[in-house]
């Protein structure tokens, strides 16, 4: 009997919660993809740094149980509360808790069950859609093959449990305590309809708004510390929960005050239902906004990564093989032997890097550039005092015209030519901007001056090997005049180099180590870059980054929509009920379809709208840092938008599915 | 006096071939302006089925139903939805007040409904809920007070926007004695003061001892019709009872 029970009220309860449990799904599906990403046999070979990728992937895994067991959590409580009434009848019956405590653990097997294993049929083609994208951002081919890797399985298996688990273990208490009386009122508990005490309530509104505009402001001004924006974003935190308590209480005092639009329509009606909504679920409104806040910022920082990737990789690695040395007349010998016998030598030229003791250009480039920002503004001889920040070498690094000009060649640009008192710039095209007042700097020869000709921001490798961010031109005379600094081999192969000549190059790190590598936010630094070998690393290392953190933002929103659903489809007869009242005051379908859009529309941009701003502004700031340590020529909003309209994609979805059911819901009865 | 509101010959058949049950059969009656008429059966007899079709919540399956010269069985939905709003004022047993808003909210959005103007509304609220003694319960929520006071509200709203007819199911029904009463003076009220036209179902005597007419309903069929005339309403009980006593005198029935 009692599996009986358990099982019609699973039957029951499972279009209620059909969101619910495609949500479930998914999160299965998601779970499971990337999990055979970490036991993936052929990526372990990959690369060296799966071990960074599995440590990665498993602190996803923690957040995503942890959210995951959250809204376990927040359904059980929900349904608790919704069957509360049916469960108080059972115990006038007679009925044990103990029995009850099984209705309800029958029911919530099944319908997990059946998450479960949507979730892995689901899971089985997200995974090949998963790694299709790996390996072509990897540039390599892959072959759809449908197989469930044991390990991952188990492993997404464990952590669903885990979530179930917790969650009833954490609602054991309720079930001991159960109580008729209790039980019988619950239901009505759902919604808090009072509107007492608000003197101190209403003041929450306007001071969270307050505080959350104004921290936004600070963001915006570009003149922040780090300091103040943890603190300040720990505080958001706390003024987004306030500003839903808050909400409540101002909309039922705009409806108190009687204003005209209350007059208009059913206005007063939505407004209602709003605000009795927000108030009763004013702490999961807040998070439903710290959840969506996350997901975009995923998004988003992940976009930024994928597009570096995209438009700044390829200008890095302008020569098939690059290496440096740190001795000033190094000749390659050995190292050219190698690479011959791997991939065979197409073109190769060494040559020596300059300096004259003088540290004019990284002066102006360390007061210059707003990666720097203000730290070493007014001050002189910078760089001989910062040889531990790896920005800049200790002296200014020149090179001769001739070598210049030869290895443009090799890379196919044009020649350039200077008079014999001039010099060139050779600099990273994201530092072109700051070179406003380059060209009054002067740099004085034995015999005379070399003043500026201009700049080049062609790709030329210029992260410590030629140069870090900058490289001066200068006549050969003049160069001669200067001292050695160190050497460079730069080399185009007649095939793409494998991963082998990386290991039989000799890279001596103690006697051949870079002095610096530029201030590019991220890079790749290493005396030998092998462009076949290092680009596929670089992207690893993205990819690394940024599936987690779609990862967390997809299983984040999709949750919080959820949320959101449930809501509106549960308690469908009190709905119903209101609804038919509506209709007997001769409301016709149309005006009905008009309120419940209004009602469904207003409740689920409650907690996106102010979390859409918070992250807009946040995302805006951080990408403008983003372009500037990086160059990346793109708009800061760009990255924004995309995640936006990536975003309201499933939002939408989410919302008319909501809407088709609630609608559904609530005509049930109308014979009309 | 015109006549407001005339039945011809109305029928419902509820069910499939099989199992067809004709739950109204062949019924024609008329109700003028101004009268405050009852409806009295007992349960199954098709007094509440009679009232869903009066105010449109439920269709014919023949027959016609006329208010003034308009037929409201062959109007399309959204007409109905529109008559409905214009013409008809509704009181339930169970209140049907929306737990959401305050007692003086729930009058003001069946008028907002209507597209009235703040001004009017306020007036209008104002005049209602002085006359219907709730005044001092406005900014209450239908759970803070009592059946009879929620009640009082509905009648409230139904009055709001001067309707044609107000329909009154089972109002007492889930009142005490004194409240009830007080809700059947208060129709009184609203059917001698504001001349509105009442029609009410009930199985309570009492209840319907404050009725001008009563009609009695039996199997569908009307079977008896009694006016109170110059009557006193106690005289007019004791008829009621007589009648229903020709019935088997239970009405709580089956």
């Amino acid at each position: 009997m009692i599996e009986k029970l358990g099982f019609r009220s699973a039957k029951n309860s499972f279009s209620d919660y059909l969101i619910y449990i495609v949500t479930m799904a998914m999160i299965v599906a998601l779970m499971l993809s990337f999990n055979s990403l970490l036991f993936s046999k052929e990526i372990q070979e990959m690369s060296e740094m799966f071990g960074i990728m599995s440590i990665i992937l498993l602190i996803a895994t923690v957040f995503i149980v942890f959210i995951a067991a959250w809204l376990v959590n927040y359904m059980i409580v929900f349904s608790f509360q919704r069957k509360s009434k049916e469960y108080a009848i059972y115990m006038l019956l007679g009925m044990k808790q103990r029995e009850i405590a099984r209705i309800y653990l029958i029911e919530n097997l099944i319908l997990s069950s059946i998450s479960f294993l949507a979730g892995i049929v689901v899971g089985l083609f997200v995974q090949q859609i998963l790694m299709t994208i790996f390996y072509s951002m990897m540039n390599t081919a892959y072959y759809v093959s449908i197989r469930i890797n044991p390990e991952s399985l188990l492993l997404t298996l464990f952590c669903y449990a885990v979530c179930f688990l917790a969650a009833l273990l954490f609602n054991h208490r309720k079930f001991r305590r159960m109580n008729i009386r209790l039980l019988m009122n619950q239901e009505k508990e759902n919604e808090q309809i009072t509107d007492k005490n608000y003197r101190l309530i209403k003041w929450l509104f306007p001071v969270s708004l307050l505080f959350i505009l104004s921290f936004l402001i600070y963001v915006l001004s570009d003149n922040y510390t780090s300091a103040g924006i943890f603190m300040g974003s720990f505080l958001s935190l706390i003024a987004f929960y306030m500003f839903y308590a808050g909400l409540a209480a101002e909309l039922v005092q705009s409806i108190r005050k009687r204003r005209a639009w209350i007059y208009k329509g059913a206005n007063l009606f939505v407004l209602r239902q709003l605000s009795s909504k927000i108030k009763t679920m004013r702490f999961t409104m807040g998070t439903l906004s710290i959840l969506f806040i996350c997901a975009f910022m995923g998004m988003s920082v992940s976009m930024m990564l994928n597009d570096w990737q995209n438009k700044q990789l390829e200008e890095n690695f302008p020569f098939d093989l690059s290496i440096h040395h740190a001795a000033p007349s190094y000749s390659f010998e050995k190292e050219k032997s190698e690479i011959e016998q791997f991939a065979g030598i197409s073109d190769s030229y060494t040559y020596s890097i300059y300096e004259n003791h003088s540290t004019l250009f990284n002066d102006y480039f360390y007061t210059h550039l707003p990666v720097f920002g203000e730290k070493y503004t007014g001050q002189k001889n910078i760089s001989p005092d910062n040889k531990y920040d790896k920005k800049y070498y200790r002296y200014d690094t020149f090179m001769k015209l001739s070598d210049y000009n030869t290895l443009r060649s090799m890379l196919g640009y044009e020649k350039v030519s200077l008079a014999p008192d001039e010099y060139l710039l050779q600099v990273k095209q994201r530092i072109t901007p700051y070179l406003d007042s380059v060209s009054d700097l002067v740099i004085p020869t034995g015999d005379g001056k070399l003043t500026f000709a201009g700049y080049k921001a062609d790709a030329f490798c210029q992260n410590g090997h030629n140069g870090a961010d900058y490289l001066i031109i200068v006549p050969d005379d003049a160069a001669d005049e200067m001292n050695l600094y160190y050497s460079q081999l730069a080399a185009m192969t007649k095939q793409p180099a494998a991963k082998e000549l990386a290991d039989h190059l000799p890279d001596d790190e103690a006697e051949g180590g870079m002095e610096a590598v530029g201030t590019d936010f991220i890079m790749y630094s290493g005396n030998i870059f092998i462009k076949s070998v290092a680009i596929p690393d670089m992207k690893y290392t993205l990819i690394l980054l940024y599936f987690p953190l779609v990862y967390i933002g997809l299983v984040f929103f999709c949750t919080a929509l959820t949320v959101l659903s449930v809501q509106q489809l549960s308690h469908a007869s009190k709905y119903r009920y209101r609804y038919e009242v509506l209709r007997k005051l001769g409301a016709n379908n149309r005006e009905i379809d008009l309120i419940i859009f209004k009602q469904q529309a207003l409740f689920y941009l409650c907690p996106v709208l102010l979390a859409a701003v918070f992250s807009a502004v946040i995302i805006y700031s951080l990408s403008k840092k983003f372009i500037i340590s990086t160059g990346v020529q793109t708009r800061p909003l760009q990255y924004l938008s995309i995640s936006v309209i990536f975003f309201l994609g499933i939002y939408l979805l989410y919302f008319v599915a909501t809407l088709i059911c609630f609608k559904r819901n609530v005509s049930l009865k109308t014979n009309v | 006096m015109d006549k407001r509101i005339r039945v011809c010959d109305i029928e419902k058949y509820y069910g499939q071939k099989d199992t067809l049950i004709k739950v109204i059969d062949r019924v024609s009656f008329e109700v003028e302006e101004g009268e405050f008429t009852g409806i009295m059966g007992a349960s199954g007899s098709g007094k509440t089925t009679l009232l869903n079709m009066l105010s449109t919540i439920d269709g014919v399956t023949a027959g016609h139903i006329f208010y003034d010269e308009i037929d409201i069985t062959e109007m399309a939905e959204d007409d109905l939805a529109d008559f409905r709003k214009k013409n008809l004022g509704f009181i339930f047993q169970d209140f049907n007040l929306l737990d959401t808003l305050t007692i003086e909210e729930n009058i003001i959005l069946a008028m907002a409904l209507q597209k009235k103007s703040k001004q009017d509304i306020a007036k209008t609220v104002q005049g209602l809920v002085q006359r219907l003694g709730i005044a001092d319960i406005l900014h209450k929520f239908p759970y803070e007070v009592s059946g009879g006071q929620k009640q009082r509200c509905a009648c409230a709203r139904a009055l709001a926007n001067s309707p044609t007819l107000i329909l009154a199911d089972e109002p007492t029904g889930a009142l005490d004695s004194k409240s009830s009463r007080m809700l059947l003076q208060t129709f009184e009220t609203m059917n001698q003061d504001l001349h509105s036209t009442i029609l009410m179902v009930t199985h309570d005597a009492f209840s319907a001892s404050y009725c001008k007419r009563i009609l009695f309903l039996k199997d569908g069929r009307i079977f008896n019709e009694l006016h109170r005339g110059s009557r006193s309403r106690k005289e007019f009980l004791s008829d009621i009872l007589d009648v229903l006593s020709l019935t088997g005198g239970d009405l709580a029935g089956d």
